[in-house]
């Protein structure tokens, strides 16, 4: 990876407009006031996926779950609560429930039961209407990436801002900054079938922070990074937290959680099993 | 300086089956354009039997040239005297003798080129009726009487069955073109489903990120708009050599009438480049629908 910690950081700090804060070596947590307010409460969450519903977006029932006629619970009884500016590890087994919580965060879905807040707004009550504003400001890193195949990096990188309505004539100097960023300053133009697999996850991180969202979801984010990468992946993360975005980390990779000790969620067989 | 283009997000513009939904359109507004066509020709055609049965009548005159007991010291005819009655009727604009050679050409269809002059034909005298129009009833009575078994034929017995007629193919091609234009909005429909299905992924990464159901039904409206538009155009094209050639088949209609505007109704050609705007109109609204419906199992 071409970032070292200098550029990075500059180049976060302009992201963030923060250039004169990093310029005059001040702290670099001053983006978002933290005031701990709660930017995630779940109250006895169930989420339950009815069989048989082949909706649109494999909403109801994801494809791989379509086969069995019987409703399958992936989430039993969620309960937690995560600060402004909190940084979670979500831990379990394969089939534990992660990937769904992360898909309820990210508002994918909607609870089959239970209560559920996301940056201060009741999910279960919110008009259908007030959800893509509030998705605006959750960014979410794929396991899969999910880049969009026949965009360019740049234009997968700038589509949320277009989504937001940004002018164009804006958004370029942003884009290209995040590129180089993460280190794909001279890739914009081509498409992601062209790229590995890490760099197809760093053009998704991209995607995810270029609109300073104030909830970063990451699921398995190292998975197809090598060691190094997957470090200063966790480092950019890390960074973005400690300027005030709340994260939360789906992973398997117990070496990482090692090395950045943090708040850890574990679920196991859609059931909380550890919170602290 | 001008906005950079902005990306299909959703990568319509490499979707397949465009010609084929343009060409499904295409062949709607080729009918709906026939439809229409019908449908004011119809129309045209009931308004012209209307106004010509209502102001004429026929009267047929047995032994024409049998003289009558004079009247007045005058011999006449009894053609004559039934002639002389209905021009001094308020109410005829005009009353003219059929000739010996208009009544053969009117039965020479059934008698061929025979000489019609063996049978004892009657004396045919077409009358033009003024406004007001005489008491009908009254004038048979009267001409009944001045030529005992003159025949009075009211046109107005077959103008209820002429409209009728004319009216129920004119509201069986109003009912063709409905037809016509809600098949066309459920091609679109269709070809708007399959899109969705195959552009699934993208609709559901885009929707995640944030876009809202008018931006994406925005998209896919946008290019049923441009699709159906062409195929609207594509459509109304094709219609003009058809209409061409039905009119051409039509023209004796026309001769009859002493009027062009019968085989091609003047309205019709206001219509016609309405269609595709029209194709695009449902193509637009359909896909609006479709998608926004769909969109909204999304959460």
């Amino acid at each position: 990876m071409q970032i070292d910690d200098i550029n990075t950081r500059t180049s976060l700090c302009k992201h963030y407009n923060m250039k004169q804060v990093c310029v005059g070596g001040q702290s670099w947590h001053t983006r978002v006031q933290i005031d701990g307010r709660c930017m995630i409460r779940l109250t006895d969450i169930i989420l339950r996926y009815e069989a048989g519903a082949g909706r649109p977006g494999g909403v109801t029932v994801p494809r791989d779950r379509r086969a069995g006629q019987e409703a399958v619970t992936v989430l039993n009884g969620i309960s937690l609560e995560v600060p402004q500016g909190g940084f979670r590890w979500l831990l379990g087994p394969s089939g534990a429930g992660k990937s769904s919580l992360l898909r309820l965060l990210h508002l994918a879905v909607r609870p089959s039961a239970g209560s559920l807040e996301v940056l201060g707004l009741d999910i279960t009550r919110a008009r259908r209407e007030q959800l893509p504003r509030l998705r605006q400001r959750i960014g979410m890193v794929f396991q899969d990436f999910r880049l969009l195949p026949h965009l360019s990096a740049y234009d997968n990188v700038a589509l949320p801002q277009r989504l937001a309505g940004r002018p164009e004539a804006e958004l370029r100097a942003e884009v290209t900054e995040l590129l180089r960023w993460v280190g794909l300053s001279g890739k914009g133009d081509v498409s992601p079938a062209a790229l590995s697999g890490g760099e197809q996850q760093r053009i998704a991180i991209a995607r995810a922070v270029i609109n300073r969202p104030d909830l970063l979801l990451a699921d398995e984010p190292t998975g197809n990074l090598d060691d190094a990468q997957a470090q200063k992946l966790m480092w950019l993360l890390t960074e973005l937290n400690e300027m005030g975005t709340t994260v939360i980390v789906a992973t398997h990779n117990e070496h990482l959680v090692a090395e950045r000790p943090a708040h850890v969620l574990r679920l196991e067989e859609g059931r909380k099993v550890a919170d602290g | 300086m001008a906005e950079p283009r902005r990306p299909d997000e959703l990568g319509l513009g490499q979707a397949l089956g465009e010609r084929f939904l343009s060409l499904l359109v295409a062949a709607m507004v080729l009918l709906a354009a026939l439809a229409l066509a019908g449908a004011l020709a119809a129309g045209a055609l009931s308004r012209h039997w209307q106004d010509s049965t209502q102001r004429q009548i026929t009267v047929q005159v047995p032994q024409p040239d049998a003289k009558l007991p004079p009247k007045g010291g005058v011999e006449e005819t009894r053609i004559d005297r039934v002639l002389a009655q209905l021009r001094n009727t308020e109410g005829v604009a005009r009353a003219q003798t059929l000739s010996a050679d208009a009544l053969a050409g009117l039965l020479r269809p059934w008698l061929g080129e025979a000489a019609p002059g063996s049978l004892p034909l009657p004396g045919v005298i077409q009358v033009d009726l003024g406004l007001p129009p005489p008491d009908l009833d009254a004038l048979a009575g009267v001409l009944e009487a001045a030529a005992p078994g003159t025949l009075t034929e009211r046109h107005d017995l077959w103008e209820g069955r002429l409209r009728a007629l004319a009216s129920s193919l004119e509201a069986c091609a109003w009912l063709v073109l409905l037809l016509v234009l809600a098949v066309a909005a459920s091609v679109v429909m269709v070809a708007t489903r399959a899109e969705l299905a195959a552009r699934r992924e993208q609709v559901e990464i885009v929707h995640g990120l944030g876009a809202e159901d008018g931006m994406i039904a925005g998209r896919f409206a946008q290019r049923a708009l441009r699709l159906a538009g062409l195929g609207g155009v594509l459509g109304t094209v094709a219609a003009l050599p058809v209409l061409a050639a039905l009119a051409g088949l039509a023209r004796p209609f026309a001769r009859e009438a002493e009027t062009g505007s019968l085989v091609v109704p003047v309205a019709l050609w206001f219509l016609l480049p309405l269609l595709p705007v029209l194709a695009g109109g449902i193509g637009w609204l359909t896909a609006q629908i479709t998608v926004r419906r769909w969109l909204r199992l999304l959460p």
